[in-house]
């Protein structure tokens, strides 16, 4: 017989512990987000390489653009004096054909023996060629 | 079982959380900034092709033009001659000379080349 009062032969079972499966879980979401922070990190630290070569290939495609307006503008400027240069001669030239083109007939006329056309001819070159 | 561990995990978890949010915010303007420089980027190349386009037409007239230059000095030149000679020779006398010669000789070889 035992006594009333007398303690298990086995310990009493514990009480479950709660805060384990949160520690857990916590543990858990501590390495899913150092994980994403890294991640995220590495992530940012690329875009932001991207970023500067990006930046880069703008910039050279700007200086790109900027040297061939220049050098547009340059030819632009070239064609302009050269249309002057044209407006020049052609008037420069007009005004020696008017002496030019009779000497030129005097002197075809004078080589084809046309007397009645080389008399013609001089006294065109004696008008225009004072 | 204390609350300690609990608490400081839970800041660990936060901090951890807040730095990937910090990242992910930094990812996305630096992904938005670079979508950026490329399209600006294409735009110039656009333009740079426009103009380089441009430039070759430009290119081309005063390629045109200056043969046209050319051409009309080459003609001023003969035109000169020729006018030269003929106003030399009919301001001498009447009457054959050696200058009369000379000036008839390049008349002769230049005039009709006009």
């Amino acid at each position: 017989m035992t006594a009333p009062y007398a303690p298990p032969p086995y310990p009493p079972p514990q009480p479950a512990s709660r805060t384990r499966p949160v520690v857990v879980v916590l543990a858990l979401l501590v390495v899913l987000a150092l994980g994403a922070a890294g991640t995220m990190a590495a992530l940012w630290n690329d875009a932001r390489q991207d970023r500067t070569t990006a930046s880069r290939a703008l910039d050279d495609a700007t200086r790109q653009v900027d040297d061939r307006r220049a050098e547009l503008s340059d030819t632009r400027k070239a064609i302009q004096e050269t249309t002057e240069k044209i407006s020049s001669l052609e008037s420069e030239n007009a005004e020696l054909h008017k002496c030019a083109d009779p000497a030129k007939d005097s002197i075809i006329a004078a080589r084809d023996g046309n007397q009645p056309a080389l008399a013609a001819a001089i006294d065109r070159v004696e008008v225009a060629c004072r | 079982m204390s609350r300690a561990p609990i608490i400081a995990l839970s800041a660990v978890a936060a901090l951890f959380l807040a730095t990937a949010a910090v990242f992910t915010v930094l990812f996305i303007n630096e992904r938005n900034e670079t979508d950026r420089l490329t399209a600006a980027r294409a735009a110039r190349e656009t333009t740079a092709g426009e103009v380089a386009k441009e430039r070759e037409e430009a290119d081309k007239s005063l390629a045109d033009k200056r043969s046209r230059q050319n051409d009309l000095d080459a003609e001023r030149d003969l035109l000169t001659q020729c006018v030269e000679a003929t106003k030399a020779y009919f301001k001498l006398p009447v009457g054959n000379s050696p200058e009369s010669d000379r000036l008839f000789k390049i008349m002769y070889d230049v005039c009709p080349q006009i």
